[in-house]
């Protein structure tokens, strides 16, 4: 057990080295910072010494190594449009993000699994049909367009909730449920097959002769095993659903990360863009880290895989 | 699926068909210069609402220009640019997954600790990365579509070439003297045929809807195109005064993406006798 988390780790630190490489060679592509820090008349000695202050003059793997060190204290330079560090403007915009997808994760499973257990009990009928359909539709629309025309419907037509922004529980319904769309497709389609594989189990046939109600079978016996690659997908789902709140984000106006990366996109900020990405990507590789080991210690033969 | 009812798969081709013509075509089928500015009929509604005109089908945007005409348009900028992002995934995906399953040890090891590195930053932020790097355009729509569903193919191939590998007329070739380039091109590649296609067909899909939302947040395809992703982000700010002007490009990607996946299961279905 203890190599196997051993392993993991080293895993998901090589997997931040190969972000923040990725996050390095970005900027670097970016251009020459120096021409947006300087006036159009500066001289070839302003130059270099603007590029001797901020280590461009050094070679390159001394400047990985400084930004490395400098990531790993949470120093991800100044916001050019706002002149405060890029990491305070990231971490003021984590909890709106947080509630946002967290709200979307909950309406996934809440919606997703009854679906999938109706659309699996009663294969082949017309509700099954009728939610694979919808779920086969719903994966093939864009999110954005179809928060749109939520928007169009829900706020512009009937007027019953607010277009965008952050506030009430009111203005949290709309975009919540525009990023669980997907999930919701999701977890249905992995409940609805891992159940129909439980139907053809012996031990199903089994409890069945021996009496116990269709009820008790489903709930107690059969569920239980189902759930498992439910659960497996959730790590997945919930990775998802970070990178689709960047984009509902950005319909809907909430204040969150997804907003704040894509008005820098907009204004060239890059240090806020780098925060952001590599703090959600060591989030993502830490929970996908701790849903590996979770399941290494509930079935032990993942860890032999 | 729906794709059982018959041996034709009927419901793509009828999806996927328009989508096609118009990209092929465009030039000869549009009623108007899609590029065409008539201030005197500003946000015309479609035909069948009340102040549409039959000139303007679909009716037009806030410049007169009419919507069918920049619809037909977005179809050829939508499918260049998905093929290509699909074909360079696939080419790289496809070598990268080959090499891995092959070869095995130091190069898998390296493989797929880059597949990791790519799994574990959501493509969007990936994608905005590049964006900001390299700025916006399509190049970096094909950039994206590339280095988002690379991994993909590499997964997929890594693991029919692991059991392909150990068959008997792998082992034969290199009897023969075959070498490892030749192994696998001629031996490897031709048995992954299947599953690429279908993989290929599935993400022409994804890769359309990924173009949108870039489009969409302005790191993608630049105006006065007609992409379909630009139509629905300029269609925003008229949302309740023109709603058709957003609604009508999200129908027409909806419609292309439903007839890929559909085209794809059956692909599926149709290639793959274990599931025959």
């Amino acid at each position: 057990m203890g190599s196997f988390i051993v392993k993991r780790l080293f895993l998901a630190v090589v997997t931040i080295v190969g972000v923040s490489i990725i996050v390095f060679v970005c900027a670097r592509l970016s251009g020459d910072v120096t021409f947006l820090l300087l006036p159009t008349d500066a001289t070839e000695q302003d130059i270099r010494n603007i590029r001797q202050s901020l280590g461009l003059d050094q070679p390159l793997w001394v400047q990985f190594m400084r930004f490395v060190a400098a990531v790993f204290h949470g120093d991800f330079g100044e916001s050019i449009k706002y002149q405060v560090p890029a990491m305070d403007l990231v971490v003021a915009r984590i909890p709106a993000t947080v509630q946002l997808t967290l709200s979307a994760f909950f309406i996934s499973i809440v919606v997703g699994i009854p679906l999938g257990v109706v659309a699996a009990l009663r294969r082949n009928s017309v509700s099954d049909w009728t939610i694979r359909s919808v779920a086969v539709l719903g994966q093939s629309m864009p999110n954005f367009w179809i928060g749109l025309m939520l928007i169009l419907l829900f706020a512009v037509k009937l007027q019953w909730l607010p277009s965008s922004g952050r506030g009430g529980f009111s203005h949290l319904i709309l975009p919540a449920f525009t990023l669980a769309l997907f999930g919701i497709a999701a977890i249905m389609r992995v409940t609805r097959s891992s159940l129909l594989e439980q139907l053809d189990m012996d031990y199903v046939r089994f409890l069945s002769s021996k009496g116990l109600s269709a009820r008790l079978i489903l709930w107690k016996h059969m569920l239980r095993n189902a759930i498992i690659p439910v659960l497996a997908l959730c790590g997945v789902l919930l990775a998802n659903l970070i990178g689709g709140a960047v984009i509902i984000e950005a319909v809907f106006n909430w204040p969150g990360l997804g907003s704040l990366v894509v008005e820098s996109v907009v204004g060239r900020d890059y240090p806020v863009i780098q925060a952001a990405v590599i703090l959600t990507s060591v989030f993502l590789i830490l929970l996908n880290l701790s849903i590996d080991v979770a399941f290494g210690v509930v079935d032990p033969r993942i860890r032999y895989q | 699926m729906f794709t059982r009812v018959g041996k034709v798969p009927w419901i793509p081709i009828v999806l996927l068909a328009p989508v096609v013509v118009w990209g092929l075509f465009g030039p000869w089928i549009w009623p108007h210069e899609p590029t065409a500015i008539d201030f005197a009929a500003r946000l015309k509604p479609p035909v069948w609402l009340e102040g549409g005109t039959a000139n303007h089908l679909l009716g037009t945007d806030q410049f007169g220009r009419d919507l069918l005409s920049r619809l037909i348009e977005g179809a050829r900028v939508a499918l260049i640019v998905a093929v290509f992002g699909v074909f360079l995934a696939a080419l790289v995906g496809v070598a990268a997954g080959l090499a891995a399953g092959y070869f095995g040890g130091v190069t898998d090891n390296i493989i797929m600790r880059i597949v990791d590195v790519k799994m574990s930053v959501p493509a969007i932020l990936l994608t905005i990365l590049i964006g900001s790097a390299i700025g916006a355009g399509v190049t970096t729509v094909v950039a994206a579509i590339a280095i988002t569903f690379w991994a993909d193919y590499a997964r997929v191939v890594r693991g029919e070439t692991l059991s392909l590998k150990e068959r008997g007329f792998v082992e034969l070739a290199k009897v023969a003297d075959c070498s490892h380039l030749r192994i696998l091109t001629r031996h490897i590649l031709p048995n992954l045929q299947a599953t690429i296609v279908v993989l290929v067909t599935l993400q022409l899909g994804r890769a359309l809807i990924l173009e949108a939302a870039i489009t969409y947040i302005g790191i993608g395809i630049q105006p006065p195109s007609s992409a379909w992703g630009l139509m629905i982000s300029d269609g925003r700010s008229l949302l309740s005064t023109a709603w058709w002007l957003a609604a009508f490009p999200g129908f027409a990607i909806t419609a292309t993406v439903l007839g890929a996946n559909l085209l794809g299961d059956w692909l599926r279905d149709a290639l793959d006798p274990k599931v025959r």
